[in-house]
């Protein structure tokens, strides 16, 4: 149960734009076991979605992955070539958006899409596809599949066409499942239900989950380990429990005050000042300028993840003094 | 075969049907062309006469029993030519078109699809076949390949490809950017796949609503190349042949060439009518509204 099924270590990712080189991804570090949740938080913009789509190298074509690792199933993603990575796609790895309008052709009904899975990803034929279609979707809590096979995409609820795009991501039963806020655009009540069915999956067929959020209620409710991802560097990385009741980096603590799910019930206090300009780094912590316990040392050098505690590590130079020990 | 009106293509179909059909400008519009493409078919066996035979007792007849529209300067009866040159209007139209849309597709879609040098030298070629005029290009063609309907349309087809295939590299363009896109990488679909099963039936509909406004302005060219003396070669009785004959006697004799010119006006103005109504019943977003008027 606990075998490694992903793990990212030290992953930057630059785009190349006219107005400049921008460091979407400065350091990414991540592991996620079979059949574990992981979520990856973050403010809008902190390359937690980059770091998603590079895991299928499905990255924009301005993208370039710089430096790092990405080790799936033994195997290193950045050295495989185009064909072999399509055969991963194909068989393994699912990814779901943020948007199900999108993500839908338009043009076919919502059973072509689904048996069109069905078939490039497990070589079904046709009427077992659409067997398995209707299981699929009748799984996933649709009533009438059958009906619902015949219509398009426009044709269907945002909640609905949320769980026709999940259909289509489960359709090849993934080991790894990356979710890219999943949840974003739906209405509160189908986010639970949708969080829901991704757990309920997850513990039926020992599927892993990415999900990549910026909720930490979220997180807080599905995930198994979380990390925190800040001016692209995760920086703060570990089981759900151990970071609610214990983050360890100012910016961790920062968010989860925002999010109001720890201490007493305040007024929101948000973390003062920006994140550094993406296109000229700073040469030391990234969250130097917003730090509220910063050190000369913080703004010589970057900090690197350390294991503070068991199953906890953090990228901050200034831990209290039993938290510390060299990775 | 039996019609499954519940599934759900030909729900789509029967909905843009319902919609063309609640417009009466669209519906007189194709019952115009209708008709003008049965005369096109079938005017060999309906007109009079023959449209080249001359009859030099009877010039410039008004139009009487014998000669419903009257004859030419030649004593040819101008029911049968007007009715034999609806031939070359509306087919040889129809087959630049065709020829039009084959071609222009999938160069735009590759063109669009592959971007970078591909991209930038498909679309130099079509900048540089644009920049000639339609009808240089027609002049130079008659006289490589010599006069007639065939090198006037093959003209017309070698610089209408360019438009069409801009449309389309347009749309592909605007469609790859599209999650769906991302969503077929994900199964694993290769891309070729990707760009023909999953963007280009995006881009249908405004290639057809291309093609259909693009017909009218192939039957002005092809007559305006016939009335300049290098597409359909007298005595074969074009549209453009006839008003460009009929020209020299306009002031004695004005039906001569004013019949067929109204009558091109009428089928142009069908097919812009017919195109007008396609795109709004195509437009999913449209459709719903207009079904609904």
């Amino acid at each position: 149960m606990n075998s490694t099924l992903l793990s990212v270590e030290d992953l930057h990712v630059e785009f190349r734009t006219y107005l400049g080189t921008v460091h979407a991804v400065n350091g990414a570090y991540l592991t996620v076991n079979a059949g574990e949740c992981v979520g990856l938080v973050g403010e809008t913009g902190c390359g937690k979605s980059t770091l998603g789509f590079s895991i299928v190298r499905l990255l924009d074509e301005a993208a370039r992955i710089v430096e790092g690792k990405i080790i799936f199933k033994g195997e290193p993603i950045l050295e495989k070539k185009d064909e072999e990575l399509r055969e991963i796609r194909r068989k393994d790895i699912s990814l779901i958006f943020q948007d199900p309008t999108a993500a839908l052709n338009p043009v076919y009904t919502i059973g072509d899409q689904i048996v069109e899975a069905l078939i490039l990803s497990r070589e079904m034929t046709k009427s077992d596809a659409v067997e398995e279609a209707a299981g699929i979707l009748a799984s996933l809590g649709i009533p009438d599949p059958r009906k619902v096979m015949l219509q398009y995409p426009h044709e269907l609820s945002g909640g609905m066409r949320q769980r026709v795009m999940i259909a289509v991501a489960l359709s090849k039963k993934p080991s790894l499942l990356i979710a890219d806020e999943p949840t974003s655009n739906l209405d509160v009540t189908v986010q639970a239900q949708i969080l829901e069915l991704l757990s309920d999956l997850r513990k039926n067929t020992n599927m892993s989950v990415l999900l990549i959020t910026h909720d930490m209620g979220v997180v807080a409710q599905v995930c198994d380990k979380v990390g925190v991802m800040y001016a692209g560097q995760v920086i703060e990385f570990g089981t759900v429990r151990e970071i609610f009741k214990n983050p360890l980096h100012p910016y961790t603590r920062g968010l989860l005050k925002v999010a109001n799910l720890v201490g007493e019930k305040s007024r929101l206090e948000p973390i003062s000042g920006a994140i550094p300009d993406l296109k000229d780094l700073p040469e030391g912590c990234l969250f130097y300028s917003r730090c509220p316990k910063l050190t000369p040392l913080c703004q010589e050098k970057r900090p690197t993840m350390l294991e503070a505690r068991q199953d906890h590590y953090v990228a901050c130079w200034n831990l209290d003094g039993d938290d510390r020990s060299m990775r | 075969m039996k019609i499954d009106r519940e599934s759900p293509r030909m729900r789509e179909l029967l909905l843009t049907l319902y919609v063309i059909r609640k417009s009466k400008i669209a519906v007189a519009s194709l019952v115009i062309l209708a008709f003008f493409f049965a005369i096109a078919v079938l005017s060999p066996w309906i007109s009079p006469f023959d449209p080249t035979e001359t009859h030099t007792s009877e010039l410039f007849q008004p139009p009487n029993s014998k000669y419903l529209l009257g004859t030419d300067h030649l004593g040819r009866d101008n029911l049968s030519r007007i009715l034999c040159g609806a031939r070359y209007s509306m087919l040889a139209s129809l087959l630049v078109v065709f020829v039009t849309v084959i071609v222009g597709m999938p160069i735009g879609a590759v063109s669009g699809y592959l971007g970078g040098k591909v991209d930038e030298a498909l679309m130099r070629i079509t900048d540089i076949i644009l920049s000639f005029p339609g009808i240089t290009l027609a002049l130079l063609l008659a006289y490589i390949l010599g006069r007639g309907i065939y090198s006037a349309a093959l003209a017309l087809s070698l610089v209408g490809w360019t438009s069409m295939a801009r449309i389309v590299r347009g749309v592909v363009l605007s469609e790859k950017g599209k999650d769906y896109v991302l969503a077929a990488k994900i199964i694993g679909k290769s891309n070729f796949q990707i760009l023909f099963n999953e963007i280009m039936p995006n881009c249908i509909y405004p290639v057809i609503i291309q093609a259909v406004m693009m017909m009218g302005t192939v039957i002005i060219s092809l007559a305006g190349l016939s009335f300049i003396g290098v597409g359909v070669q007298p005595p074969e009785p074009d549209w453009g042949v006839i008003i460009s004959e009929g020209r020299q006697y306009i002031l004695e004799y004005p039906w001569l060439s004013i019949l067929p010119g109204l009558l091109m006006i009428t089928v142009v103005l069908a097919y812009n009518m017919v195109g007008d109504r396609l795109r709004d019943a195509l437009d999913p977003r449209l459709r719903g509204e207009l079904a609904a008027a």
